[in-house]
């Protein structure tokens, strides 16, 4: 038994931020101890934004685990629909390049999205690898793999 | 842009033109995803009949 605990292999895949295994969250590095950073499995099997039930229901904690993961659905929405627009600005301005409008509309746009890639990026992890901001960790492996994601 | 301003010449048979969109009335950003357009000119959505030419 002593020699399990002290299996090299054993200690390493423990430390592993990326394994969905539960209790990894609590042994991942100091600075990603964030609540609001970092959802284990079973909140994040919590259903779509508006549902009441999950599967974790302790009444003490069910406003406090919904709200999170709610506000980054709503976030990662907000994302889709403004680099949406963008694209759509943007084919518009490829036939109207002198259009003043369209390119003021476009500079409003384009402050909005990256305003809302970096609020979600600050609060729930990187979108992308040339934003990984954690200088002491590489959350870009913390953050759930796509298929992990609900909905 | 003064170009596109002009009087357009008079259409003749044999030859498709399209009309030039103008930047013009644009959705929410939620509402532009949801039709799959910005621009309520472009917004087409599938009837499944014949339609108004001016539609």
């Amino acid at each position: 038994m002593n020699e399990m605990r002290n299996n090299p292999y054993r200690m390493r895949q423990q430390e592993r931020p990326g394994c969905t295994r539960t209790e990894n969250f609590a042994k991942t590095p100091q600075c990603m101890n964030d609540n609001s950073r970092m959802q284990p499995l079973t909140q994040r099997s919590l259903a779509a934004p508006y549902a009441g039930k999950s599967c974790d229901m302790r009444d003490g904690n069910k406003s406090k685990q919904q709200r999170p993961v709610w506000d980054q659905r709503k976030c990662m929405q907000n994302i889709y629909e403004l680099g949406f627009i963008m694209v759509e600005t943007a084919l518009f301005l490829d036939t109207h390049p002198e259009d003043a409008e369209a390119l003021a509309y476009y500079a409003e746009m384009k402050e909005k999205y990256h305003e809302a890639v970096r609020f979600y990026s600050d609060n729930f992890g990187p979108l992308n690898i040339h934003n990984v901001t954690n200088e002491n960790y590489w959350s870009w492996v913390a953050t759930p793999m796509p298929w992990e994601v609900e909905g | 842009m003064d170009y596109m301003n002009k009087k357009r010449p008079q259409q003749v048979v044999g030859m498709a033109y399209v009309p030039w969109q103008n930047w013009g009335e644009l959705y929410e950003p939620a509402k532009a995803l949801q039709c799959g357009t910005l621009f309520a000119v472009l917004n087409k959505p599938f009837i499944g009949c014949r339609c108004d030419r001016k539609r």
